[in-house]
């Protein structure tokens, strides 16, 4: 943190500034600002979080009270003809339909890892926007193979 | 002042950036992706009172807790739900990460483990839908199986390693309950963990 100085402002309010370059920080604990009569209170980033917390949880009960999660076919029941893959798999499932086994599911996945792992130092320089077009490509191709595995069913 | 550099003071900071704090910028996605991890971890050590492994049990047991154990399909569907959301927010989040660039230094090595949780969060998820012990999940298991073999020696002991004896007729086996209920999880929280701390240490926090 060399060269980063904290300061406060009249309210107290903390500030961490690089010298022509000023940061507001959202404070620990919640406060009230402004005169009399026009009161506002400026939440702290931990009261913030267990908002947006509460407001997660909430919808992923109603989600769960609405929406059953699947327990599937059973062993006793007759043998199934056909079974698709967990959606998450779902664009790997799509490709081994058109391409070899090796290739669609590890050359073509594999090189997608890899490229995400090395995606910071491929795009430094001049190599950001081709690394960020790739990135795009390879999110979109994602996204239509998604949407064939739920087409083909 | 003293800069105090430990975990907590990193995690529980006094104070954090306006911008790292706005929704526009996170849309609360690694948030989203914690909170719907620590939902897993809770109903999951529900389940685990109830749930057996094994080829018969496994799906036995599975239809036990969604149909006669008191909440047992709610903590399921909780569980179910949890683990679809953490996919898609951590998949997000990522994009999320590209797009406002913040994987550029010092913030590369987060990256790295930010891009190890993803892939830990996928194989959660598809062991989580082996141990359902059904005949889809079994057939998940044997093409999982047959996708390791493919590789050139080291795939077999690979299969082994990661799944056991999985087949077609059993994907609820004890390997796969362990690695899904014990070893990944507590890998993914101890990156969390690191993941969270590098966050406040890379992005200039104000310590307690």
């Amino acid at each position: 943190m060399a060269g980063i100085r904290t300061l406060r402002d009249e309210d107290g309010c903390s500030k961490i500034g690089v010298p022509g370059r000023k940061k507001v920080l959202v404070r620990g604990v919640s406060m009230k600002t402004g005169s009399s009569g026009s009161e506002r209170i400026n939440l702290s980033w931990a009261e913030r979080e267990m908002l947006a917390g509460l407001v997660f949880l909430t919808a992923l009960v109603l989600v769960s009270a609405l929406f059953p999660a699947a327990v599937g076919t059973g062993p006793q029941a007759p043998l199934l003809r056909h079974a698709a893959a967990p959606w998450i798999f779902g664009p790997i499932q799509v490709l081994l339909l058109y391409v070899p086994p090796l290739v669609g599911a590890w050359l073509i996945p594999g090189v997608f890892l890899i490229f995400l792992f090395l995606f910071p130092w491929l795009s430094r320089g001049r190599g950001a926007r081709p690394a960020f077009y790739f990135f795009v490509f390879f999110a979109g191709a994602v996204l239509v193979l998604l949407a064939m595995y739920v087409w083909l069913g | 002042m003293s800069q105090k550099r430990g975990f907590l003071n990193h995690i529980r900071p006094h104070g954090v950036s306006e911008k790292a704090m706005s929704f526009g910028y996170t849309f609360c996605l690694g948030g989203v992706s914690f909170l719907a991890f620590i939902v897993l971890g809770l109903t999951g050590i529900l389940l685990m009172f109830h749930y057996l492994p094994g080829a018969k049990s496994g799906y036995a047991s599975v239809t036990t807790l969604a149909s006669v154990i008191p909440f047992g399909g709610l903590i399921r569907n909780l569980h179910f739900w949890a683990g679809q959301v953490m996919v898609v927010s951590v998949s997000l989040h990522m994009v999320r990460v590209v797009r406002t660039k913040s994987y550029r230094p010092p913030k590369e090595w987060n990256w790295l483990v930010g891009m190890s949780l993803l892939v830990l969060t996928l194989v959660l998820d598809f062991t989580g839908y082996l141990l359902r012990g059904s005949q889809e999940s079994g057939a998940a298991a044997a093409v999982a199986v047959h996708i390791l073999t493919l590789l050139p020696g080291i795939g077999r002991p690979l299969a082994q390693m990661f799944l056991g004896e999985v087949s077609a007729a059993n994907s609820s086996t004890l390997m796969v309950y362990v690695w899904h209920c014990v070893a990944l999880p507590f890998l993914a929280l101890w990156l969390q963990m690191f993941h969270f701390w590098k966050i406040r240490k890379d992005g200039g926090v104000r310590p307690l």
